[in-house]
């Protein structure tokens, strides 16, 4: 701007004709005043940030000063959603069974004939002794399809009845079993017409809902009830739950969830944490405002940092961890176990009365319904 | 001479085509060698004959040839329905692509439910933990995720273990003890942090 036309606004400034901003609102101007020190941004930021940075585990979603409304304030959680794959394959269903024998002898009346005497030389003695099982088949080289000859004029009658076993896995291998004539060999405590083999163990027998040695074909996941607290209304003792604790400090939850595995069940399991992500969350509201948990200090010296910097915070910002809460955000993190077994004297916080292994449908009945509903699509079926 | 008559005898009764004899190939393969080459060395070819012989295919290839070669007119076998059969092997075949069905929307469905439930986990991590999203940034990162497990990261190699029909009494995993009738363990309930 050239000094003379700055010099014209001075004057119409000061005859009062020409006022600038005149054509903008009085409320809009205001707060354009306020905005228009620039030396103000650095200043909020940093009060902003002094009086923020709060502990992640206790506050409203949208922090203290989004509105004058009080948001209700959630304690967040990790959980640990651990489970142990299934060991075995699933069970199948009878009507399975039923269509893969079927199969089997639609396939034997349209395979080409066994070429015996290429595999086994005439007159030696494992041709005779083929000879004499295939003779006790029914002259089928099948050994998986019961007594049916293809090659005779009762061919056309290879459908079984309804009820018939012959087709039944069990059978098969028992069959298979005795045929080979090895069993003892490989027995053990077992069952020797099955030469050992099982698909169901002692803690199936037993219902050991402790044991890992069940269920083998469906996947189980690790439950646990906590003690008694007093305080707590009787549902949340009784019932049982997934590992869950508060996050200390500045972890993640995938350290987190960690960390309350191991100091609540003991460090011998061998797990592997699937990504750093939650696979499921459980939003539990308080009927009744209720005193939040204490911001515990971590006891283990690694993790001396994460303390000391909450303890600043602590010092810092007292009044920030309210004394009430409305709820808890519990976020499971999905965990495989390989090897091993929780235990409840190797526990370092003794606050869990009991665990158990369960299947899916299992765990239905022992949590609350509620906690059910939250949880359930997470679950593996199988 | 014996055995190519049997093989003109299968070949008549199998309807195979007659192929020229290993015999045959032999010869041929002999003769082309034996004009060419002048050595006097060689002992083998002489002996043969002076044995009366020459050289006899190999009986293996002739017994591979009649067990594994078929007669054409049993090729394929016959199949035949009555009516009644037929429409019973329709409708099991009909009933099984049902079945199929629903096992595979029910796995399709168990899927969703579980992306499903892990999409609200993880918006709920990113809105309603309070935290501004620092918890949901931390959960979203991938370091060593797909690394290798000396590293700290990746998938262990347990995770191999796959799926069988039948769990053994004897041997298998780590089992307690030696020899034959050694109980098997099924899950290693003993192992500890080293």
């Amino acid at each position: 701007m050239a000094p003379r036309s700055r010099g014209a606004k001075r004057i119409a400034d000061a005859l009062g004709f020409s006022t600038p901003k005149n054509h903008v609102c009085l409320s809009c101007r205001q707060s354009l005043a306020l905005t228009r020190p620039q030396r103000g941004y650095a200043s909020a930021a940093t009060a902003k940030a002094t009086v923020e940075a709060p502990p992640i585990t206790q506050l409203s979603p949208d922090g203290p000063e989004a509105s004058p409304v009080p948001q209700p304030i959630f304690t967040i959680k990790a959980g640990v959603v651990l489970s142990r794959p299934p060991l075995i394959t699933p069970d199948p269903h009878p009507f399975e069974t039923a269509y893969y024998l079927y199969q089997r002898r639609l396939n034997e009346r349209l395979v080409l004939p066994f070429t015996q005497y290429f595999y086994y030389k005439r007159g030696t003695p494992a041709f005779e002794q083929w000879r004499t099982k295939r003779q006790a088949r029914g002259g089928a080289a099948t050994r998986d399809i019961g007594k049916y000859n293809a090659y005779t004029d009762e061919a056309w009658n290879d459908e079984v009845l309804e009820g018939d076993e012959t087709g039944a896995p069990s059978k098969i291998v028992e069959q298979l079993i005795a045929d080979e004539g090895r069993a003892e060999e490989f027995t053990g405590t077992g069952d020797p017409k099955f030469a050992g083999l099982k698909r169901r163990t002692e803690a199936d027998e037993k219902n050991d809902q402790r044991s890992l040695e069940r269920s083998l074909s469906r996947t189980l996941y690790l439950l646990v009830k906590n003690k008694k607290v007093a305080g707590q209304s009787q549902d949340e003792s009784d019932f049982w739950k997934f590992p869950s604790g508060t996050i200390i400090g500045h972890e993640g939850l995938k350290q987190a969830a960690q960390r309350i595995l191991f100091s609540s069940l003991g460090e011998n399991m061998n797990t592997f944490f699937v990504g750093n992500h939650p696979v499921g969350h459980y939003v539990a509201r308080f009927a009744s405002p209720r005193p939040g948990p204490p911001p515990q200090m971590t006891t283990e010296t690694s993790k001396a940092s994460d303390s000391a910097l909450l303890k600043q915070e602590v010092a810092q910002q007292p009044d920030q961890h309210p004394s009430l809460v409305n709820g808890e955000k519990t976020f499971f993190m999905k965990a495989r176990i390989m090897a091993g077994q929780p235990s409840l004297a190797a526990s370092q916080d003794q606050d869990i009365e009991d665990f158990r292994w369960l299947s899916k449908d299992e765990i239905e009945k022992a949590v609350h319904p509620d906690y059910w509903v939250k949880v359930k699509n997470m679950l593996a079926t199988q | 001479m014996h055995a190519s008559s049997i093989r003109g005898a299968l070949a008549q009764v199998f309807q195979i085509p007659l192929r020229p004899t290993l015999r045959n190939a032999a010869g041929q393969i002999s003769t082309g060698i034996t004009t060419t080459t002048t050595s006097s060395f060689s002992t083998s070819a002489s002996r043969a004959a002076k044995k009366g012989r020459g050289a006899k295919p190999d009986q293996r290839i002739t017994l591979i040839r009649y067990f594994l070669y078929h007669p054409t007119t049993l090729t394929p076998r016959p199949l035949r329905f009555s009516r009644n059969r037929y429409l019973r092997h329709w409708t099991i075949h009909r009933a099984w692509n049902l079945y199929r069905a629903k096992v595979k929307q029910a796995r399709q469905l168990e899927l969703e439910r579980q992306y499903n439930a892990m999409h609200a986990a993880n918006e709920e991590l990113r809105v309603g933990a309070g935290d501004g999203g620092k918890l949901f940034r931390k959960a979203q990162m991938k370091t060593g995720v797909w690394s290798i497990p000396e590293r700290g990261g990746g998938v262990p190699i347990e995770y191999a273990r796959g799926l069988v029909e039948w769990m053994g009494s004897t041997g298998g995993l780590g089992s307690s003890g030696t020899g034959l009738g050694a109980k098997a363990k099924i899950w290693d309930s003993e192992w500890t942090r080293s």
